[in-house]
């Protein structure tokens, strides 16, 4: 093999604007994280004792991961996958057992003094590789019902195991695996229904239940009159949709009363109302705005960010990393990091759109998607418009588990990506 | 699908960043002037009981108006003044002190100061109205020793704020925090002061908190002081207060059995409450100009010559060493003669043997006493340096460990303080003939006096006399119940238990005076030689001569003989405590209402 090839097998066809967008969002979160790092005196970003460094460590890891993906053979991923959806099922039973609980969630296996490992990161890795194996074998017909009932099954087992762990955000998450699953032929209708319940459930919480039911049976009847009258056979479904959401409404208050946790009720209460707990669940959020607000349109400077470096915002280098940008660089930086974003979702759909093996076009959904629900769910709750569920913002908070799943996630499509073209249709 | 869907929410996000960070300016102005403050979370200071539970010491809470320098603004000063009920000149002087603090390096500028302490009630709640109006000024709620029965203020000592000293010698001492400095607040601090917590707050530009620094990660909570119980007893310990009003002096009564101190009198005394807070400024001034010395601790200072009460030592070691026995007999006749022009004279009555010399106090007979105690060694020296240890082992000379941090050795003075006053060999015995009868250069307390009868009562050995008995939740030092032994024989105690039975209940005794018939009170006389002026009266005693239960040491100063005023205060004392009544009303009147010094109004 010549040294051309070599250098073409590792890095040739990779393509270089996800490994741009990738290389400046962990050098943005390795700064800011030393930006809004937690402790007293700020250490050297270096200092392997504290975050920062630890993230540098981390970073130099996943460089490393990177590099052996990029040096594997495509085949090894769909071989890969049954073996690291069970060790990863396994390693959430595991951290069920032996875990450590950090900040309320049982979510950790602590390695020797200084080495935490949430299995929970990896388990969407592993999950993704299943699913796109599953769902490019020869067998799977989007058509079949009973197929469906099997990919809900892969998504469901290890969301189950990481609810059990009390962790909300990384729960949620696995929302974004079923938002890729449109893609290939799950009923968009579903989507629909789907943000209806939230709504509705939202709303059962503000309006008087009975005000809603009226609203749904109206707008039933006006979508039956005008959209399917002549269509007899939509009367039936029709009526049972409009029932089950009507109970649903009248159920929500309930639901929520007793099914939902205090602090998952209060979370999702000071969303509309930050004011209600500002010393509690609000304080998080309302601190967090309160440094965004601050910065302005330019920003107070990079370490001249004055909340950041009073700690006034909890948990500024894990959940809210995007506040100390906001506060540092203003609506400027903080659209620059929405933009980058954006570029490397978009980058990503269209990549994984023109991919011709249906593993590595349902993975490069599942990823985009993934990192979707992330950005959404981080970003959202900074700015207060998403419940506070505690959700890494990918590449740029704080935490090795994290950024090594993400990287696993990004480089595996990265590799598939290169050899699309000797994909054989 | 998804590039709509991407696209919306980065949209959304982006304008509602635009509007959080571009066009809404209340987060920029909510976000200015947000700093840290560290608040001290004082403990509260744990309460001193007496040995029956009565409270002695306990805490009241008070506010205290604090100041940051670092964030203080200019201010309405006349309004805070008018706010807090505090006159301008105070607040110039409290401004001054900490001006002083920030420029001695005391404190510096971010640290809080408190600038008025104990803020009334009014006050307090007028301030917290208007306290936008004074950024960098805020309330500290604190604990405020009280006292609520005003009594043992010498044994009880005080707090005081602590000072650069103390500050410097204890990193767990800051500014502002309180320390004890005299008597049982001092010597059990430690105990007592509990743990300081620290509370970081978020406090923004208007003054408000607004919540925890790093929720409350670093933030740790006070630890309440350790309670106290003392081995005072607070109705004996008034009742003395009471029976010294109008004179200067000291009681001092042990329970012989164990050491402890029932109760420690010193006259002229002062309210307690006096040394605390606002309280102080009113009356400290008048406290240390008094020419009385209100503030010094009579019953354990140096003191004075203790008299008499001395014989009963050296009758006790005369017989150890072998120069007398219950039956010797010194000839008195007017004294003892040093010389042909000198004598140590003494009050006529027969010859006495050493039961009838103690009941008498004869003077001849102890100076017989010691001077034969020196001639028995080779050299008068060498005798002096005997007598001199066993001395020290009846607590002369030393503060006997006593955990009373203000108590004194008074002085028993050293072979080599002889030598060095007439030159080495240039002395005998009968050159210091006078510590023979407790005069001279020696110097004895209250406390030593009390603790020689407790040995006495105890017939050979005394407990460490303390005033700690037992801590609630943590313990004591062993070292205040240890046993000490004198080196005297049980079999010596005898005729001294005669001798000062006979002093209060025999014919001739000096001390009829302390005699109660229901009680068998043992006791001894003391007149202290006073050049300054009419001499002291002490006594000492123990009772009852069964199984003592209480041993006691008087000194009034300028009470003239030890009967006069030392023997009936010390009776008393013994009636009250041992059967909680007083069977001689015109003597109780008479001793509470004798007035000696000018009394401070």
């Amino acid at each position: 093999m010549s040294k051309r090839m070599q250098r073409e097998r590792i890095t040739g066809k990779a393509d270089g604007l996800l490994v741009i967008i990738y290389v400046v969002l962990c050098l943005l979160g390795w700064l800011h994280v030393w930006s809004a790092a937690e402790s007293q005196i700020r250490p050297s970003p270096f200092d392997p004792t504290y975050e920062p460094g630890k993230q540098l460590i981390w970073m130099g890891i996943c460089s490393g991961v990177a590099l052996v993906l990029m040096l594997l053979d495509t085949k090894v991923f769909p071989a890969f996958r049954s073996f690291a959806y069970a060790a990863s099922l396994g390693l959430l039973i595991l951290v069920l057992i032996i875990g450590q609980e950090v900040g309320g969630n049982k979510s950790w296996i602590v390695l020797g003094s200084s080495i935490k490992i949430q299995p929970s990161e990896f388990a969407k890795y592993a999950t993704a590789l299943m699913l796109a194996g599953f769902m490019s074998t020869q067998q799977f017909n989007p058509r079949i019902n009973k197929q469906w009932l099997w990919v809900f099954g892969i998504i469901l087992l290890p969301a189950m195991l990481v609810l059990l762990e009390k962790d909300t955000g990384s729960t949620l998450v696995y929302a974004g695996f079923v938002l890729a699953l449109f893609r290939f032929g799950l009923n968009r209708a579903l989507l629909f229904l789907g943000i209806l319940v939230a709504a509705l459930f939202l709303s059962s919480l503000f309006v008087q239940p009975w005000l809603l039911v009226l609203l749904i049976i109206t707008v039933a009847a006006l979508v039956w009159f005008f959209v399917f009258r002549r269509n007899k056979q939509s009367l039936w479904p029709m009526l049972l949709i409009t029932a089950g959401l009507s109970a649903f409404t009248l159920a929500g208050r309930w639901v929520f009363d007793t099914v939902l946790l205090p602090h998952q009720q209060t979370r999702i209460k000071v969303l509309f109302n930050p004011d209600l707990d500002p010393r509690g669940s609000g304080w998080n959020v309302n601190n967090s705005k309160m440094a965004l607000g601050s910065g302005g349109l330019a920003g107070k400077g990079f370490l001249k960010g004055s909340l950041t470096q009073l700690k006034f915002v909890p948990k500024q280098h894990t959940d809210f990393i995007f506040s100390a940008i906001g506060e540092q660089w203003g609506f400027l930086g903080t659209s620059f990091v929405i933009l980058l974003y954006l570029g490397l979702l978009y980058r990503l759909v269209w990549k994984a759109e023109a991919q011709r093996s249906t593993f590595a076009k349902v993975f490069g959904y599942l990823v985009a998607c993934i990192l979707f629900f992330h950005f959404f769910m981080n970003v959202g709750t900074t700015i207060g418009l998403a419940p506070a569920v505690g959700v890494p913002l990918p590449f740029v908070s704080y935490g090795g588990s994290s950024l090594l799943g993400f990287t696993l996630l990004l480089f595996t499509f990265i590799k598939l990506d290169a050899h699309n073209k000797e994909v054989l249709r | 699908m998804y590039f709509i869907m991407f696209g919306l929410v980065a949209f959304i996000f982006l304008i509602r960043l635009f509007f959080l960070q571009v066009i809404d300016d209340s987060y920029k102005v909510a976000a200015e002037g947000y700093t840290i403050r560290r608040l001290v979370d004082h403990p509260v200071r744990g309460n001193i009981l007496d040995r029956n539970g009565e409270v002695l010491a306990t805490n009241e809470f008070a506010y205290d108006l604090m100041l940051i320098p670092a964030e203080a603004g200019e201010v309405d000063t006349f309004l805070l003044s008018s706010l807090t009920g505090v006159s301008m000149k105070d607040f110039r002087k409290a401004y001054a002190k900490v001006e002083s603090n920030l420029e001695s390096g005391q404190n510096h500028s971010k640290q809080p100061q408190a600038l008025v302490r104990e803020l009334t009630l009014k006050s307090m709640a007028a301030f917290k109205e208007k306290m936008y109006l004074f950024p960098g000024y805020f309330l500290s709620k604190r604990s405020v020793r009280r006292y609520p029965t005003p009594t043992a203020a010498h044994a009880l000592g005080y707090i005081r704020e602590a000072d650069k000293k103390a500050i410097e010698n204890n990193p767990y001492y800051q500014a502002g925090d309180y320390i004890g400095v005299a008597g049982i607040e001092k010597s059990y601090e430690e105990l007592l002061r509990g743990q300081k917590g620290v509370r970081k707050v978020f406090v923004d530009v208007r003054n408000n908190e607004k919540g925890p620094f790093m929720q409350g990660a670093l933030d740790t909570a006070s630890v309440a002081g350790y309670d106290l119980t003392t081995t005072l007893d607070l109705s004996l310990q008034m009742f003395g207060e009471e029976l010294m009003q109008g004179k200067k002096g000291a009681i001092v009564a042990i329970e012989p059995s164990t050491g402890e101190i029932l109760a420690l009198v010193s006259a002229p005394n002062y309210d307690p409450n006096w040394m605390v807070g606002r309280n102080l400024r009113v009356h400290y001034g008048d406290l240390i100009k008094d020419k009385n010395l209100p503030m010094l601790n009579r019953a354990v200072m140096d003191g004075y010559p203790p008299g008499s009460i001395f014989k009963v030592m050296n009758a006790l070691v005369g017989q150890q060493e072998g120069v007398i026995h219950r039956n010797t007999v010194v000839p008195c006749r007017g004294g003892f003669r040093l010389s042909a022009s000198h004598t140590v004279g003494c009050h006529g009555h027969p010859d006495a043997n050493l039961h009838f010399s103690i009941t008498t106090s004869c003077n001849a007979y102890y100076c017989h006493v010691f001077n034969e105690i020196t001639k028995k060694y080779p050299t008068a020296r060498e005798g002096y340096s005997v007598w001199y240890q066993r001395a020290l082992k009846f607590g002369f000379g030393t503060n006997l460990d006593a955990d009373l941090p203000e108590a004194k050795g008074g002085l028993l003075p050293p072979p080599e303080y002889y030598d060095n006053r007439y030159g080495k060999g240039r002395w005998r015995g009968l050159t210091v003939i006078s510590l023979a009868i407790g005069q001279g250069e020696l110097k004895a307390n209250a406390l030593q006096i009390a603790n020689l009868a407790a040995i006495v009562a105890n017939k050979g050995y005394f407990i460490t006399p303390h005033i700690g008995k037992s801590v609630k939740g943590s313990s004591l030092s062993q070292q205040l119940f240890k046993r000490h032994e004198t080196g005297i024989d049980t079999a010596h105690f005898s005729v001294v238990y005669e001798g000062m039975y006979g002093a209060v209940h025999g014919a001739g005794g000096t001390a009829r005076i302390a005699r109660v018939d229901s009680l068998q009170i043992c006791g001894k006389t003391g007149t202290a030689q006073n050049p300054h002026g009419k001499d002291h009266s002490v006594f000492m005693a123990f009772a009852p001569m069964q199984h003592p239960k209480i041993a006691i040491g008087v000194l009034v100063e300028n009470g003239g003989f030890g009967a006069t005023w030392a023997a009936p205060i010390a009776s008393l004392m013994i009636e009250q405590y041992l059967t909680d009544t007083i069977s001689r009303p015109w003597l109780h009147d008479r001793i509470r209402n004798g007035v000696l010094i000018d009394t401070l109004q």
